[in-house]
């Protein structure tokens, strides 16, 4: 997919309150027609990075530029009111004492009405049979889904999403996604979902930022997030590798686990995902299973070594391991990063 | 958040006219011609503050003792017909004091009505029931349901394991009350019992018409006589001291912020009672039934009746009723208006400075009538003369002890206005007040209207203050039933009160199970 019309630009965004800060050095570029997520976990400041890109609070430094407006810096500060960015909470913040026709029909202009927006929106979004329930009254994806079709009835430039899914069960949340994602794409709305859930950030965003403790660590694709990521901590936070110290002399260095070649020489770490180790089993093999975890679609198999140190290795559930069992190990990818330490 | 400036400026505003009375008390507290000790040297001052103090405890106790009794009864019991029995309990608190004493003294004195059914029996005269023993009768039989209705909600939330725990460990089905269940009601039996405590110290209404010489009283007097000295303000001052005492340790024992088992709270089977201790908890409730509703409601009927036979003019009491709903719906409408701009500040932009604020709305509660009538008067007379006697002073006064209650109605329905739906609003383009029209109003509207009705009932209802500062040929449906009993005019003055209870009894009742069963 290609994007060309930068919509969103935040610079060097900060926001502390109080002594504690918790945006440090933000940056983003928003792609028009792109669904551009914030990963993190709770505390990393996403919430906050979404509030001031809404207009909810005011960054302490820093700009945000919307199609090359100054819309937020020192000196200006467009109300959230005039900004044209449609936001879904957390919460949802459904208003109580209207039903869901009323509520979505919230935003809209007479001329909007005028033009039967509001049926349209309704429809999109598989709410006309509910339009007179109040949302105490309807199930959690369906209060979801007005949320949405609340915020994108205005047509917004943009539309934010904080944690758009997690009050929701698992299969109910797969499922909302999936309907959330394609109608974004069938409108062609862009949209900044923030998330804490590596899975939901992968599957569903064009772009990835990952957010660290206030400040930006990678902005990228999520395959480049994954299979490059530019540090331990980004590659922690997009999955569980399984990570070994060494030092390289001579691009080449020396772990547990065998033999690799390295960028850079030096102490660094060595990061190897579980599903790229494979396991078989094998009666002169040098590694002893210690534990196999079956999840159905997969399973988890730690291993050790003669050292007593412990791997894990992910696999199809074809092979039944067994602890004691011995096995020897093919590795098919590395990455590798200097030492934090 | 920042708060704006307007809503500072008004809260500001408001709050200091509001604490005027209590400053000028203090005021002239530090500015009195002679020395502080000589008060109590010169008056009767030990003997009313034996006299009010020893009703206090009285009145705490013995209400306390069947408000328990009857909440266990009807929680923990089974006893067929509980909710009705609930409802009769409950009812004699929409019954004003000065209306329940005036009922007793009728039916009680020397020649009154008990003698008069009894008579075939040869009973000529009895003692009469006022002073010490009426005021705490009536006191009592008046106040008991707010301990009731308090201490059956919390039982009803408490959750049962402990008690079965307590159980399992050999202690037996009726010690379970002593040893566990009312220790763990203790917060709630404080909070209503001083909430009963500040109503006795503060009446006037009743012990007035018993002839109980209390502090209040004691203010009165002086107002009749014309006092309009020292010994008044200090007397007020003793009653505002001893208010605040009283509401400061029952604050503490808040029941709203005891802790609380999360989830819904095992309730325990009911216990089935023998047949001889049933009849015994029937009696009881029927006992305090007969003497806290329907021995009042009958006396005022008889009055009533008797009145209307003997072709008294009905038409003497309509100054009251129309003097009583212009102040009330005035009184409201204020009330309203005023408590807008503070439950805005308290519950939207929570900072130090609200709580502060809240808290001394939550002290103007607890401050006894009589004293705050004592203050204003005492203002409009010698710093405000244009506004003496008006309507105006008196309306103000009524605000300054009911508008707690406007606040806490409006602060109720602002809890459901989370801030996200503000934002949301803003999001969706709609400005501060589009906002406010269509959002924050139509969600609070309710609660403010609740809290206005509560005062316009108060308001009705009001007795010290009206007495002290009604401008010249105001009258309410309160001060008839008050003036007219007090000259012995019993037909006259149960023509006033039936018509106040008509009026006031459901939605009281209503009100008040609602905010204090919560």
């Amino acid at each position: 997919m290609v994007f060309d019309n930068l919509i969103i630009r935040a610079r060097s965004l900060t926001k502390s309150y109080g002594e504690e800060a918790v945006l440090k050095d933000f940056n983003l570029d928003v792609w028009q027609g792109s669904i551009f997520g914030i990963l993190g976990i709770s505390g990393s400041g996403k919430t906050t990075a979404l509030r001031l890109l809404a207009g909810f609070e005011k960054p302490d430094s820093g700009s945000i530029e919307m199609y090359n407006q100054i819309i937020s810096d020192e000196n200006t500060n467009l109300p959230p009111e005039d900004r044209n960015i449609g936001m879904v909470f957390q919460d949802y913040a459904l208003f109580p004492h209207l039903n869901v026709e009323k509520n979505v029909a919230f935003g809209l202009s007479k001329e909007d009405l005028k033009k039967d927006r509001l049926n349209e929106v309704l429809d999109m979004c598989n709410l006309t049979e509910y339009k007179n329930k109040f949302p105490q009254d309807i199930s959690g994806g369906q209060q979801q889904r007005v949320a949405l079709a609340r915020a994108l009835a205005p047509n917004p430039d943009v539309i934010l999403l904080d944690e758009p899914f997690t009050s929701l069960d698992a299969q109910m949340a797969r499922k909302l996604r999936d309907e959330v994602v394609s109608l974004l794409k069938e409108t062609e709305t862009t949209a900044i979902i923030v998330t804490h859930d590596q899975e939901e950030a992968l599957s569903v965003c064009d772009i990835v930022s990952v957010l660290e403790d206030g400040i930006v660590m990678q902005s990228a694709t999520p395959q480049e997030i994954y299979l490059n990521p530019v540090s331990q901590n980004v590659a922690n936070s997009v999955g569980d590798p399984n990570i070994i110290k060494g030092f390289s002399t001579e691009g080449r260095v020396e772990t547990a686990l065998g033999t690799f070649v390295s960028a850079f020489n030096g102490a660094l770490d060595v990061s190897i995902r579980p599903e790229c180790i494979e396991v078989t089993l094998d009666s002169k093999g040098s590694y002893v299973v210690k534990e196999c975890i079956f999840y159905g679609h997969d399973q988890v198999i730690s291993f050790e070594n003669s050292a007593g140190q412990v791997f894990r290795s992910r696999s199809l559930p074809s092979t039944i391991f067994e602890p004691g069992d011995k096995v020897s190990i093919e590795i098919s990818e590395v990455t590798t990063f200097p030492s934090n330490t | 958040m920042k708060i704006p400036k307007g809503l500072l400026v008004s809260n500001l505003l408001i709050l200091s006219a509001f604490l005027m009375p209590v400053f000028y008390m203090i005021w002239r507290f530090f500015t009195f011609s002679r020395s502080f000790e000589s008060f109590f040297e010169s008056w009767n001052v030990y003997g009313l503050l034996f006299n009010t103090i020893s009703m206090f405890f009285a009145v705490v106790f013995s209400s306390v003792f069947i408000g328990l009794l009857i909440s266990i009864f009807l929680v923990r019991f089974d006893i067929s017909g509980s909710k009705i029995l609930f409802t009769l309990c409950t009812l004699p608190l929409v019954i004003p004091s000065y209306i329940g004493a005036l009922t007793y003294v009728s039916a009680f004195s020397p020649k009154g009505i008990f003698v008069q059914i009894f008579s075939f029996t040869g009973l000529s005269e009895i003692n009469g029931i006022d002073g010490f023993l009426g005021s705490w009768i009536v006191l009592t039989l008046f106040t008991y349901p707010y301990v009731l209705l308090i201490c059956s909600s919390a039982l009803r939330n408490l959750d049962s394991t402990v008690e079965e725990a307590a159980r399992s460990l050999g202690v037996n089905r009726f010690r379970i009350y002593t040893s566990v269940v009312i220790p763990r009601l203790k917060k709630p039996i404080i909070y209503s019992g001083l909430l009963v405590g500040l109503y006795v110290i503060s009446d006037f209404g009743a012990v007035s018409l018993m002839r109980y010489s209390t502090i209040t009283k004691a203010i009165y007097t002086y107002y009749e006589f014309s006092l309009m000295g020292d010994p008044i303000i200090f007397y007020s001052g003793l009653l505002i001291f001893l208010a605040l005492i009283i509401s400061f340790i029952q604050r503490s024992s808040d029941v709203s912020r005891a802790a609380t088992v999360s989830g819904t709270p095992r309730v325990p089977a009911k216990v089935e009672l023998t047949f001889q201790n049933k009849i015994f908890v029937y009696l009881f409730l029927i006992t305090v039934i007969f003497f806290g509703l329907i021995l009042p409601i009958s006396v005022l009927s008889y009055w009533l009746i008797r009145g209307i036979s003997l072709g008294n003019d009905v038409r003497a009491v309509f100054g009251g009723v129309v003097g009583s709903f212009t102040a009330s719906i005035a009184t409201s409408f204020l009330a309203i208006l005023i408590s807008m701009p503070i439950v805005i500040l308290v519950s939207q932009y929570k900072s130090r400075l609200s709580s502060f604020i809240e808290k001394i709305i939550l002290a103007l509660y607890g401050l006894p009538h009589l004293a705050v009538g004592v203050s204003i008067l005492f203002i409009t007379i010698k710093i405000f003369p244009s506004i003496y006697q008006s309507f105006f002073a008196l309306v103000i006064s009524y605000l300054i002890v009911f508008l707690p209650q406007a606040v806490g109605g409006g602060q109720a329905s602002m809890e459901q206005v989370k801030t996200s739906y503000i934002e949301a609003s803003s999001g969706l383009g709609k400005s501060k007040i589009e906002t406010f029209r269509t959002i924050t109003f139509p969600l609070i509207y309710r609660g403010l209207l609740a809290g206005g009705a509560l005062v316009f009932l108060s308001t009705m209802k009001e007795l010290p203050q009206t007495l002290l500062l009604r401008p010249t040929g105001f009258n309410s449906m309160a001060v008839d039933v008050w003036s007219f009993a007090s000259e012995g005019l019993f037909t006259q003055a149960a023509f006033s009160a039936f018509i106040l209870l008509a009026i006031s009894a459901i939605p009281t009742y209503i009100l008040s199970t609602r905010n204090l069963s919560r």
